[in-house]
């Protein structure tokens, strides 16, 4: 489907007002957050990182960044830890109810996410649990499994399940030769599912806004109560953190799987 | 050794083997979704048809939205702003997905990585981001005055107009990724025999190319429309208190007014009318099939 060099040429300079498009509010923060003067300018006058230090140094967002980060790990460990096992028994054997089982970890997907919020938070409340960082693990794990079970299929599929059984011939048990030859192949996407898992949840604010607590609030949802007061370049900073967070986790992922694999591309 | 009775389709073309004890693996996590997926839909449907407060289901929930101009109107308002997202990531993403898949492998990998990797952005930083762009004498405004466009502030931010942008720019890569896989799957002969009949390149597209990568230009549309819909962190941000979607006024209704059933309620008509969208869509797709097929 070749084109001529005038279309090629209209075509790309296309690509390029889009790409401009998609990157410019990311662009915009990141300049605005090292700003030397005292009020949000784009482009920046001056160069100073000290936004960044006041904005670390401010109680408020070091707890935010620290409830996060704490949410997000767990997130990613009980993201792994269900749906890990489940990718490899999806992919490799046959069971009972297998597709209603399959259909069960891709289902969160589907919700809109305020509909998840607004049904788990009045859930959790009866059972009891208040909000906090228990309730964000819980709803961010929801929004993240169907993640880690995807990519930890599609990573466990080009795995050939002789291997295993050549190991057990060899002497292994089948948690050893799981451990020892199927764990390390697969390693890839279990890793890159964690991941993502890790980074869906620091980004969340739908969920994040119904499951937050005034003690344990997340950092966008943080970030949500201060643009409603004011802009500042301590609030460009505040956001700044959370690019440059993401963008070492987009490297991450690009360097194990690709980002383009966890939309399915 | 377990009979290696194929009974399910095999991802890896190796016999898929029955163990009925494997199943284990999937217990816990099946298990979590049962509790914290189903159950709370569950509870939450139950609730917003009045189980707790009336003693038998009630519709009055549903019925006050389609009755009450003020909720009408937040249903119509995010219905028109999605359909008008989709319109224009139709037309924005169409050309950028053509490109792509005209490039070469390594070409295409980097324009891939480069449309979504943005995506794990968090939407509240790229919602601040356009909160500045569009604030009153805000980027826009400067750039727009500085070249004369404009005398005084274009008022875009609180505005459907600044919801509508930032929702466009978060879901390009969605539609982009949908026609590009379509596109990719069109057998360039036909194209070539298309040409060699003495079509020329806008007809060759708009006979050939266009119509065969439909699938992917209606699946780019229903999931950018699922997705506008329920969309809540962008319009709260840049459509504030006045200019509310679905999504914040079931917030506001759960949070802030502490009406869960009507929250309850507002949640799943947001559902139904995404579902809705998805299955029209998919069955005109269906349907333009088998009539191709027929011919």
């Amino acid at each position: 489907m070749t084109s001529g060099r005038l279309t090629t040429a209209i075509l790309n300079v296309w690509v390029l007002l889009v790409l401009l498009f998609i990157f410019a509010p990311i662009v915009v923060v990141l300049g605005a957050s090292v700003t030397d003067g005292t009020v949000i300018s784009f482009p920046p006058k001056g160069f100073t990182l000290e936004w960044y230090a006041t904005a670390i140094r401010h109680g408020e967002v070091f707890d935010s960044l620290r409830t996060s980060f704490v949410v997000a790990a767990f997130t990613s460990l009980c993201a792994t830890v269900l749906g890990v096992p489940a990718a490899l028994a999806l992919v490799r054997y046959s069971f009972p109810g297998k597709a209603l089982v399959s259909h069960l970890f891709t289902l969160p997907l589907i919700f809109p996410v305020v509909m998840l919020g607004v049904v788990l938070l009045q859930w959790l409340q009866i059972i009891g649990l208040a909000r906090g960082t228990v309730t964000l693990v819980v709803g961010h794990t929801l929004l993240t499994v169907p993640y880690v079970v995807r990519l930890a299929m599609s990573s466990l599929a080009g795995i050939d399940p002789r291997l295993e059984r050549a190991a057990m011939n060899l002497g292994a048990t089948p948690i050893e030769a799981f451990r020892r030859v199927t764990l390390p192949l697969a390693s890839t996407g279990i890793v890159a599912g964690a991941a993502i898992a890790f980074i869906v949840s620091f980004d969340d604010v739908t969920m994040a806004v119904f499951l937050s607590s005034a003690r344990d609030m997340t950092l966008p949802v943080r970030l949500y109560s201060y643009v409603q007061e004011s802009f500042t370049p301590q609030i460009a900073a505040t956001s700044g953190i959370m690019i440059l967070i993401t963008i070492a986790f987009i490297v991450i992922i690009e360097r194990l799987v690709g980002v383009a694999k966890v939309f399915g591309r | 050794m377990a009979a290696m009775a194929p009974s399910a389709p095999s991802t890896t073309g190796l016999p898929v083997r029955r163990m009925p004890a494997s199943a284990i693996l999937v217990v816990p996590g099946t298990v979590f979704l049962l509790v914290m997926l189903i159950g709370p839909l569950l509870r939450g449907f139950g609730v917003s048809l009045g189980w707790g407060e009336t003693d038998f289901p009630s519709l009055e929930s549903y019925v006050r939205v389609f009755s009450q101009e003020f909720y009408l109107g937040v249903l119509w308002r995010t219905v028109w702003i999605s359909l008008l997202v989709v319109v224009i990531l139709a037309f924005v993403g169409y050309p950028v997905a053509y490109r792509l898949v005209q490039l070469n492998e390594r070409a295409r990998k980097n324009l891939y990585l480069l449309l979504l990797a943005p995506l794990l952005v968090s939407h509240a930083v790229i919602s601040f981001g356009w909160l500045v762009i569009l604030s009153r004498n805000g980027l826009l405004d400067q750039l727009l005055m500085s070249m004369g466009v404009i005398q005084s502030s274009l008022r875009i931010l609180f505005t459907e107009t600044a919801i509508v942008i930032g929702l466009v720019q978060i879901f390009v890569p969605y539609m982009i990724v949908s026609i590009a896989a379509s596109l990719t799957n069109i057998d360039p002969r036909v194209v070539l025999a298309a040409r060699n009949l003495g079509a020329g390149p806008w007809t060759t597209f708009r006979r050939i190319i266009l119509p065969l990568s439909l699938p992917g230009l209606v699946s780019g549309c229903t999931i950018v429309f699922t997705l506008s819909m329920s969309a809540f962190a962008t319009p709260a941000f840049l459509g504030g208190t006045s200019v509310r979607m679905m999504s914040s006024l079931a917030y506001q209704q759960a949070m802030l007014v502490l009406d869960w059933r009507f929250a309850g309620a507002l949640s799943f008509i947001l559902l139904a009318t995404s579902g809705v969208v998805l299955i029209v869509s998919t069955s005109l797709v269906e349907r333009s099939r088998s009539a191709k097929a027929m011919q």
